[in-house]
């Protein structure tokens, strides 16, 4: 019964990785998605809170800090036991201070995430089992640009970017009771160009996600059913930006952070995750300085 | 089937709750920030006001625009078009004892501080993310806006400017025309700044009758082909400039001082010296002061009956 709850919580896990929609590190998918085996009519809806920050810019002439701030709300479905279908709609918030004391704030609903998985390799026991597939999945342009008193905000103000961004990849889960590993290699190649003539460079997202299930003390009982430690590497390597056919100095290049998290089961069908993510390698072009980023959810399975 | 039924209500409350305290595009803001207001401003600190002495040879000089310098010897020479190129124009942060490591590597690698990037804003037709031409043949005193810029909080002690190559387009490029060929005098055509630094077309009296009458003018028309380049002018500020939110702008006047142009040259030997050529202009580098500098709006420019 233990390694079914274990189980249960594992295969439920819907925390790990950092789903940022501007600056892509990770695996977007596993909040929405979790990485369990689908039933058909699964239905999961999840709200995440996620905080996030960078310096770009040369001292004195063209530093800004970009702080943004994203509630995402998600919904995930499975109409067979092949395929995984979910949408998440993020509601942003980014401030822009500039290194004159300028300051640019804009709030709204950002791009939209589709996302499809499938479940190609099956499990093939309770206790140790390998899941992978396919992913499919496009960012879509559906925020809206926006305007103060008629003048567009500041790109790295908006809540959205404005480009049709589809994506591929391929991904991995293992299962070893109390262990989890997931790993996804994703590619993300915008087809149109967003607003203020901004084009995202294409992107390679790894994930190594691994997971362990701590055994629930009794005096934990009231508060946790189960509950698990994890640790993730994400890494993203990102062509420059272009703006109107010019590239971006400070966009870019290699970014690898360190995740470690906490993920709990307070009742029944809810998981609750928490996690922070660190930049542990920054190889930018130009000057991007990425900073850590808290995250929170939660997730509640029909 | 309840439980589940609750939770389902919970969670479609808590989502509504949650959307509802989302901030909408009503929260916009932008905020501007700080701006360095730049002009540029020609004087002659004792101005020369040169005789008319109309002659063959040379320039329609009464009925030319001109200012009048001499140089060693004394001689008037008329400046009729004469057009400069800056280009980076920045205050300089004062530079603290433990800047100085910085500032030894900046002389390797000259770094600019307050380029016209983000926040650079036109004013009167002219800004600062291209050249500027300068037309030393108007109104001396005139402060001439070049345009606006962002800048950081902090105590600038040093205006920095440069003459440049031009290269490309750039503000108040004069457009090429010919010299008229009106016998005997003529007026000089307004040079193509292409390529060019300054250039240069003026006259003086090359030749005088025996009562002094001038009786034949000399054209000088030269530009920087062949000089080397000027280096970047770094000009101290009379006083520190302290740049803060208190008062969110400030003005930095470049002032071009050109009375001693001429001073250490011969003018007989500027059109076919290319060491003249060379020392003017070095002294048209040398010219540039802060002419004024201080918080709030560029000052007005006094309106002439």
């Amino acid at each position: 019964m233990r390694h079914l709850l274990i189980l249960c919580l594992l295969l439920t896990n819907s925390t790990a990785v950092f789903a940022c929609a501007t600056c892509l590190c990770g695996d977007p998918t596993l909040t929405t998605m979790g990485v369990e085996k689908p039933f058909a009519g699964r239905t999961r809806v999840s709200v995440d809170y996620l905080t996030r920050g960078e310096t770009v810019g040369e001292a004195r002439t063209e530093e800004h800090k970009i702080d943004e701030e994203r509630i995402t709300y998600s919904l995930s479905y499975a109409p067979n036991t092949q395929w995984m279908l979910s949408a998440s709609v993020p509601m942003i918030t980014k401030t822009v201070d500039r290194y004159d004391l300028s300051h640019e704030q804009s709030s709204g609903v950002g791009d939209v995430d589709l996302t499809a998985r499938w479940f190609i390799g099956r499990p093939t026991s309770i206790a140790t089992s390998r899941l992978w597939g396919l992913h499919f999945g496009a960012r879509i342009p559906t925020s809206s640009e926006q305007m103060l008193k008629g003048e567009a905000i500041d790109f790295d103000a908006q809540p959205g970017a404005g480009a049709l961004i589809p994506s591929v990849g391929i991904w991995l889960g293992e299962y070893h009771l109390p262990w989890f590993f997931y790993g996804s290699a994703i590619v993300q190649h915008a087809t149109s160009d967003g607003y203020q003539g901004y084009r995202p460079g294409n992107a390679l997202l790894l994930t190594a996600h691994s997971q362990y299930a701590l055994p629930t003390q009794a005096f934990l009982k009231p508060f946790i059913q189960e509950w698990a430690l994890q640790f993730n590497l994400d890494a993203r390597w990102k062509n420059q930006d272009q703006f109107n056919g010019v590239l971006a100095d400070d966009s870019g290049g290699t970014l690898v952070m360190a995740t470690p998290g906490l993920a709990w089961t307070p009742s029944t069908d809810w998981l609750v995750n928490i996690s922070y993510q660190q930049p542990i390698i920054e190889n930018a072009k130009g000057r991007q300085e990425e900073e850590p980023t808290l995250r929170a959810g939660i997730t509640y399975d029909f | 089937m309840i439980f589940k039924a609750n939770f389902s209500t919970a969670l479609s409350l808590l989502f509504a709750f949650l959307l509802g305290g989302c901030a909408g595009s009503d929260d916009n803001v932008n905020e501007a920030g700080l701006v360095l207001h730049v002009g540029e401003t020609h004087y002659q600190q004792d101005e020369v006001v040169g005789d008319i002495e109309i002659a063959a040879g040379g320039y329609a000089q009464n009925a030319l625009e001109h200012h009048t310098l001499r140089d060693q010897n004394g001689v008037q020479v008329s400046l009729y078009r004469t057009y400069l190129v800056i280009d980076n124009l920045a205050l300089v942060p004062c530079a603290s004892v433990a800047q100085w490591p910085q500032k030894f590597f900046d002389l390797l690698l000259p770094k600019v501080y307050a380029h016209a990037g983000h926040g650079s804003e036109p004013v009167g037709g002219r800004a600062l993310d291209k050249p500027n031409v300068i037309d030393l043949i108007t109104q001396d005193g005139f402060i001439l806006p070049l345009g606006d810029t962002a800048i950081a909080p902090g105590r600038y002690c040093e205006l920095q400017v440069s003459l440049t190559r031009l290269a490309g387009d750039a503000y108040g490029k004069p457009e090429f025309s010919a010299a008229s060929t009106d016998d005997p005098v003529t007026s000089p055509e307004i040079p193509d700044m292409n390529g060019k630094i300054f250039a240069m077309r003026s006259d003086y009296c090359a030749q005088r009758d025996s009562g002094g009458v001038c009786v034949r003018r000399q054209q000088v028309n030269i530009d920087d082909a062949g000089l080397s380049e000027p280096m970047t002018q770094t000009i101290p500020l009379a006083t520190p400039l302290v740049i803060d939110a208190t008062l969110r702008e400030a003005y930095s006047i470049l002032g071009i001082e050109y009375d001693a142009w001429l001073a250490n040259i011969d003018v007989a030997l500027l059109g076919s010296d290319q060491n003249e050529r060379q020392k003017l202009l070095d002294n048209i580098s040398d010219s540039f002061r802060v002419y004024a500098a201080g918080l709030g709006d560029l000052p007005v420019n006094a309106v002439s009956d």
